[in-house]
């Protein structure tokens, strides 16, 4: 399962999505794709606006300067993953940490 | 310009890891002989528990619904031939 936790300034997500098999899981690639989307687009309008890190295990996005429209996209990334947490429950799982 | 390639498995699990539906199985049920050939055993005593009649109810042996071989009278037990290929089991007052 995809494990998700947020607050205002920070999203952690770690663990596999177990729905298919590698290369045909499409709540992994839905996921992969919400997530890579959202940190291009914030990093497009401002590098220094979050800082992301992967090793591999789990993934780190982190707010570290206000913007308004990274906030926007920053928001928008946890409802989609909230949204896509409604349709498979058991196989991601959104919780916020604050 | 992209900052981070986009790999649409890198939440997936990793290859030849596949989940696989299998994996489960029921508790052993035990069967199987509870008192051997030449064993006292008490009126009432259980000694064979089966699926279907491998051995079959001989001499002062009773037979449960779910093919159970119990003793109906205190004796000794013994295990028979019945025909060709078959078993029975007996019990023989001392």
């Amino acid at each position: 399962m995809i494990k998700v936790k947020y607050t205002d300034k920070m999203i952690t997500i770690a663990g596999h999505a177990n729905f298919a098999d590698f290369g045909t899981d499409i709540v992994c690639a839905s996921a992969s794709s919400i997530i890579t989307t959202s940190v291009n687009n914030m990093l497009a309008l401002d590098k220094e606006s979050i800082v992301y890190s992967d090793n591999g295990k789990q993934i780190v996005i982190e707010m570290v300067k206000d913007n308004q429209y990274v906030t926007i996209i920053f928001n928008n990334l946890i409802d989609l993953l909230k949204d896509l947490a409604s349709d498979y429950h058991k196989n991601i799982k959104v919780e916020s940490e604050e | 310009m992209l900052f981070i390639k986009l790999n649409i498995q890198r939440l997936a699990q990793k290859k030849g890891q596949s989940s696989t539906q299998n994996g489960r199985d029921s508790i052993g049920r035990r069967l199987g002989a509870k008192l051997a050939d030449g064993q006292v055993a008490s009126a009432g005593a259980i000694i064979y528990r089966q699926r279907g009649t491998k051995i079959h109810p001989g001499t002062n042996v009773g037979i449960g619904k779910d093919h159970t071989l119990f003793a109906l009278i205190e004796g000794t037990v013994k295990y028979e031939r019945l025909g060709k290929n078959k078993k029975k089991v007996s019990v023989y007052a001392k």
